[in-house]
């Protein structure tokens, strides 16, 4: 399947997006989305176009990841300056749900141990599936720092009744080959999924959070 | 409605179904197709004549018909095999129903359910007494109708949720294996996504869930032999498991799977150890395995190793239609197309130690549709499949794929291999 977007247009586009966010300069980090029109899509008959992508280039760097460790896992997050909490501080929630609310809310994903993973619903209730943050599996196979970035690399997309998507591919601080890359993959992931591929795509846009959009396609 | 019978299974394109005629209701859609009719891949051939690939078990179209050619899709069915004919319920895009008897003559009696908005599922009724008489449709307007079909095709019960003003669109259901349950899953309505039961027998609503998804509902499963047990799935990338015998919401919760994507379709498997298997779908077309014991799946199939199992080109992706059982050992084979615009391509394929390997079993020749769902009963080996083109056809295993059906002028049914399937596999081709 060919791109039908150019490496030109490409770089002058992401090229566009970081010098505009270089001469407005603001007081946080701006995020870059992609945004998809689509078109010839019927939401009432196809398949539902959700799901997540790892991209290359982590996309949102500030993003708090905590462990809920055992003992192994808990001693390496001291170590490596990570978030963590132990069974015993999990107990001390009680399953209350607002403290669990409380916790869902304080960081962005989680990542568990083995041992606690499946004690979570015992432990903590549904408190945080309903936050949409029930954790992924931290092995003692994998490096705890990797499968953090890879958690951080990861985008979920997901089109609702409208036709259009916004996903966040990256930042305004990145390189360009580095945005290049991460949009590259994350078109061709999409248009991939969708039943006529490109014929279904109607506009391909890329917009940091306080710049105006650049036309890909 | 003409029935079409394939009289020549090796000319792809045959217009046997051209006398397609239909009395449905159908709802036009704009179409805007003709500012991009520029195809690219689309129209290549899609088979890869470079790999040879021989096919364990070799299959034949017993029956094709066109229920609609007015762009309607056929999105679910379901289906029962009654002595010698097949008994198929199809969940259409325009709202209704069919239900087909195919039985030695080739008759077909067909019946229309109706709903006021998308169907999302179909289901025959579980328990033995209402096998083949009862029938379950569920739909986005908020009900799941019980029509019974021994009494004039009637609605004989509606289940909803009139809690609120308004009804919950529902997603999903499914009946428990004893009949007496249903559960259906709500998309998101008003912050919440609801796993809501029923009592089959008085139609009242016993209760519901809400705190455990935090996005739409897509798939709820009863296990297959233990009532009590529930998964649900959703598009925020969890799956959950319930023991439903409990009274909150929190006791009822067992336990996660995180797929860490979109969860599109749930089954339950069993192994030969009896031990309880959850195959899984997701959105980005992979497909995940789980032991319900596990906090990670024991194997995960991605896309382009599925892609590069089938003799297709290799810029072709995989579209994963269902996974079914194979044997009575839990063997799991995968039903898929690819995504070729016309989407004739239509094979199975085997799920090889556990997987990722996979190996081909079947190809289904003559396939003229994009297919969306599948049935399979692997006592018999028939298979189901409806689609895109509102096409129905049923595919059974035969010695010789080319062998004409219409020579006796007779439907195929009958002439299912009264070997077992094993020995019929083993046969040197």
């Amino acid at each position: 399947m060919s791109s039908k977007v150019s490496k030109d247009t490409l770089y002058e586009a992401v090229n566009e997006v970081l010098s505009q966010a270089k001469i407005h300069k603001k007081n946080f980090l701006q995020t870059v989305e992609l945004q998809i029109g689509l078109k010839n899509y019927d939401p009432q008959k196809d398949k539902r176009f959700s799901g997540t992508i790892k991209l290359k280039h982590i996309p949102r760097p500030k993003m708090k990841v905590c462990i809920l460790g055992d003992q192994q896992h808990c001693d390496e997050a001291e170590v490596n300056k990570v978030p963590f909490m132990d069974v015993e501080a999990l107990k001390k929630l009680n399953k209350n749900k607002k403290l669990v609310k409380k916790l869902a809310k304080r960081y962005d994903a989680f990542l568990a141990s083995e041992a606690l993973i499946k004690q979570i619903p015992r432990l903590l209730g549904p408190g945080l599936n309903k936050a949409g943050k029930f954790p992924g599996l931290l092995s003692h196979q994998e490096s705890m720092n990797m499968k953090i970035d890879e958690v951080k690399a990861t985008i979920k997309f997901q089109m609702k009744k409208v036709l259009c998507l916004c996903v966040a591919v990256g930042h305004v601080d990145m390189k360009s080959d580095e945005l290049a890359h991460n949009i590259h993959l994350s078109i061709n992931f999409l248009v991939s999924l969708l039943k006529k591929h490109w014929q279904n795509v109607r506009s391909l846009h890329i917009k940091s959070t306080m710049g105006a959009p650049q036309r890909l396609y | 409605m003409t029935l079409n019978f394939i009289t020549d299974t090796d000319t792809s394109e045959s217009s046997s179904d051209g006398e397609e005629t239909s009395d449905h209701s159908s709802f036009n859609e704009e179409d805007s197709l003709e500012e991009d009719e520029v195809i690219d891949i689309n129209e290549q051939p899609v088979f890869d004549s470079s790999k040879e690939i021989n096919y364990k078990i070799k299959y034949k179209q017993a029956f094709e018909e066109v229920i609609s050619s007015d762009d309607v899709y056929i999105l679910n069915l379901d289906a029962h095999k009654i002595g010698q004919s097949l008994r198929i319920a199809t969940a259409l895009s325009n709202f209704t129903c069919n239900i087909y008897d195919i039985d030695t003559e080739c008759k077909s009696i067909r019946v229309s359910l109706e709903h006021e908005k998308k169907i999302v599922d179909v289901k025959f009724g579980s328990s033995n007494t209402q096998l083949s008489s009862i029938v379950y449709t569920g739909s986005e307007d908020g009900t799941i109708k019980l029509w019974d079909l021994r009494i004039k095709e009637k609605c004989v019960s509606v289940f909803k949720d009139d809690t609120d003003a308004e009804l919950k669109p529902l997603s999903c259901f499914d009946v428990s294996c004893d009949g007496r349950f249903l559960v259906a899953g709500t998309e998101v309505f008003k912050d919440d996504a609801f796993l809501l039961f029923w009592d089959i027998r008085t139609t009242n609503l016993l209760g519901g869930y809400w705190d455990t998804h935090q996005e739409d509902i897509t798939q709820v499963k009863f296990h297959p032999t233990e009532d009590k047990t529930v998964i649900s799935g959703s598009t925020d990338g969890i799956i959950n498991l319930f023991d439903v015998t409990q009274t909150t919401e929190q006791d009822a919760f067992q336990s996660s799977f995180n797929t860490n994507s979109s969860v599109a379709n749930l089954r339950w498997f069993k192994n030969k150890n009896e031990d309880s298997i959850i195959s899984c779908v997701t959105h980005t077309e992979d497909v995940q395995l789980w032991h319900v014991t596990d906090s990670s799946p024991y194997s995960i199939i991605p896309r382009d190793a599925i892609s590069s199992s089938m003799n297709v080109k290799p810029d072709l992706f995989s579209q994963i239609i269902n996974c079914h059982q194979t044997d009575e050992n839990g063997n799991i084979m995968l039903l898929v197309g690819n995504d070729n615009s016309r989407g004739e391509h239509l094979q199975s394929l085997d799920i090889i130690n556990d997987g990722p390997e996979l190996s081909p079993r079947s190809l289904f020749k003559n396939n003229k549709q994009i297919v969306r769902c599948s049935w399979y009963d692997y006592n018999h080996g028939i298979m189901v499949t409806g689609g895109e083109a509102g096409i129905l056809n049923v595919w059974v295993p035969s010695n010789d794929e080319n062998n004409s059906v219409d020579n006796t002028g007779k439907c195929t049914l009958k002439e299912l291999p009264k070997v077992s399937l094993k020995n019929h596999s083993s046969k040197p081709y």
